[in-house]
């Protein structure tokens, strides 16, 4: 674990610093496979309307801690965002930006969507190297000593994932599919991915009942995405082109 | 059976399958204790001094579940979390549970304030020197380590704590057999 990277007089964050260097990779790649003036402004806006609403979440979810000092809303502590609130408001900032600017929301989203994946691996893996998203204690052959304890390397799990759904993606890519099915095949990995991993989170103890708030918080990103990914029949008049 | 009708199976099937893991994999206080930890760090056992000046040690406390939290008074974050330890310390204290405040780099004037303002009724030491710090590696407050019956490290947590987290760290500690 190397929370901190000494430079010189320079305390680097390792955690802070990986996720930075994910989200300018992400918008790199948004930009480049959008092909479109908007994909600019829709990368601000995404990435301005996951800090604000994934923090805003946290701390909501955390009310006993951020409710005792709010300033805590404000602080750099790249652990606490709340990862499904942060996604659903950015794919809803990219189609406000796509409406504003004229560009088809769909294209926008499949972009963003088809860009995520390796960046997400690499913010994962900045996790693991800062100790940011522990896992439970395991004696598995590949536990990681983290926190005192051999534990699930929580961060490689996330990163390949993130790579299994980037080769996911990519496949489909190449397939031409309709638009918006691609951002709604991510939105379902991502889904699939908080449901999966969640239980093995060690820092992550929200919980009603015992649930996992954050899998149910999966749970609605996955049924969100099969809705949008949901057959229709087209009328015969319109299969017939008359 | 039409592709939509199909589509809908697929998806209560899926919301099914998900339900069951997620009620599957719950969090269930107190069912078992924590997994099996390996080659657990051994306690580092620091000395600091009590408000009133006395010498101590963190080894007096072997036998009790400690969370050792490094704060400081100047620190926002560290405050935020007071309150929250103090309402475990007084749920779980009778259980064998101890709260040891390591106040770094301060004097003890300025924490002997806060802490009657605060209300804290645990233990605040003064590590002067930052001793407990360098020992266990921490270099941003606030910073909590859980410390088993048995005098080993089972958690460290860096940044401040929620309610759920140290209900969820020292409970399962707590449900240990005693060390020796």
């Amino acid at each position: 674990m190397y929370p901190l990277l000494e430079l010189g007089l320079l305390n680097l964050a390792t955690g802070g610093l990986t996720l930075l260097l994910a989200a300018y990779w992400w918008s790199q790649r948004f930009e480049r496979r959008a092909a479109h003036p908007a994909a600019a402004d829709a990368a601000i806006a995404a990435l301005v309307a996951a800090v604000l609403v994934g923090r805003l979440a946290f701390g909501l979810t955390h009310w006993s801690l951020y409710g005792a000092d709010p300033a805590l809303f404000l602080a750099l502590r790249i652990a606490e965002f709340w990862w499904p609130a942060a996604y659903g408001a950015a794919l809803l900032a990219i189609v406000l930006v796509a409406r504003w600017r004229g560009a088809a929301p769909a294209a926008l989203l499949d972009a963003a969507a088809l860009a995520l994946p390796w960046p997400q691996a690499l913010a994962s893996l900045g996790l693991l190297l800062s100790g940011d998203a522990p896992g439970q204690p395991t004696s598995l052959p590949w536990a990681v000593p983290m926190l005192g304890a051999l534990r699930h390397p929580l961060g490689a799990y996330l990163a390949l994932s993130a790579l299994a759904l980037a080769a996911a993606l990519g496949w489909l890519a190449r397939r031409q599919p309709p638009p918006g099915r691609l951002a709604a095949v991510a939105t379902f990995g991502q889904g699939v991915l908080l449901l999966l991993w969640e239980p093995l989170n060690a820092a992550a103890l929200t919980t009603v009942a015992g649930v996992h708030v954050v899998q149910l918080a999966g749970l609605g990103l996955i049924i969100g995405a099969m809705l949008a990914l949901r057959p229709t029949t087209r009328p015969l008049a319109d299969a017939t082109g008359s | 059976m039409t592709p939509e009708q199909r589509w809908s199976w697929l998806l209560l099937a899926v919301v099914a399958g998900s339900l069951g893991w997620i009620v599957a994999t719950r969090v269930q206080p107190a069912a078992q204790p924590v997994a099996a930890v390996v080659a657990a760090p051994p306690l580092v056992d620091v000395s600091a001094q009590t408000l009133g000046g006395a010498v101590v040690r963190l080894s007096e406390h072997r036998g009790q579940v400690i969370l050792l939290n490094l704060w400081a008074t100047w620190c926002p974050p560290c405050r935020a979390e007071m309150p929250l330890i103090q309402a475990a310390y007084e749920q779980y204290r009778d259980d064998g549970f101890v709260v040891l405040a390591l106040s770094q780099g301060e004097e003890a004037a300025t924490v002997a304030a806060y802490v009657r303002d605060a209300g804290l009724t645990f233990p605040v030491w003064l590590d002067a020197s930052g001793a407990a710090g360098r020992a266990y590696q921490i270099r941003a407050l606030p910073a909590s380590i859980f410390i088993g019956r048995d005098g080993t490290v089972r958690a460290v947590y860096r940044g401040p704590l929620s309610r759920s987290v140290i209900d969820g760290t020292v409970a399962p500690l707590l449900a240990e057999p005693g060390g020796s």
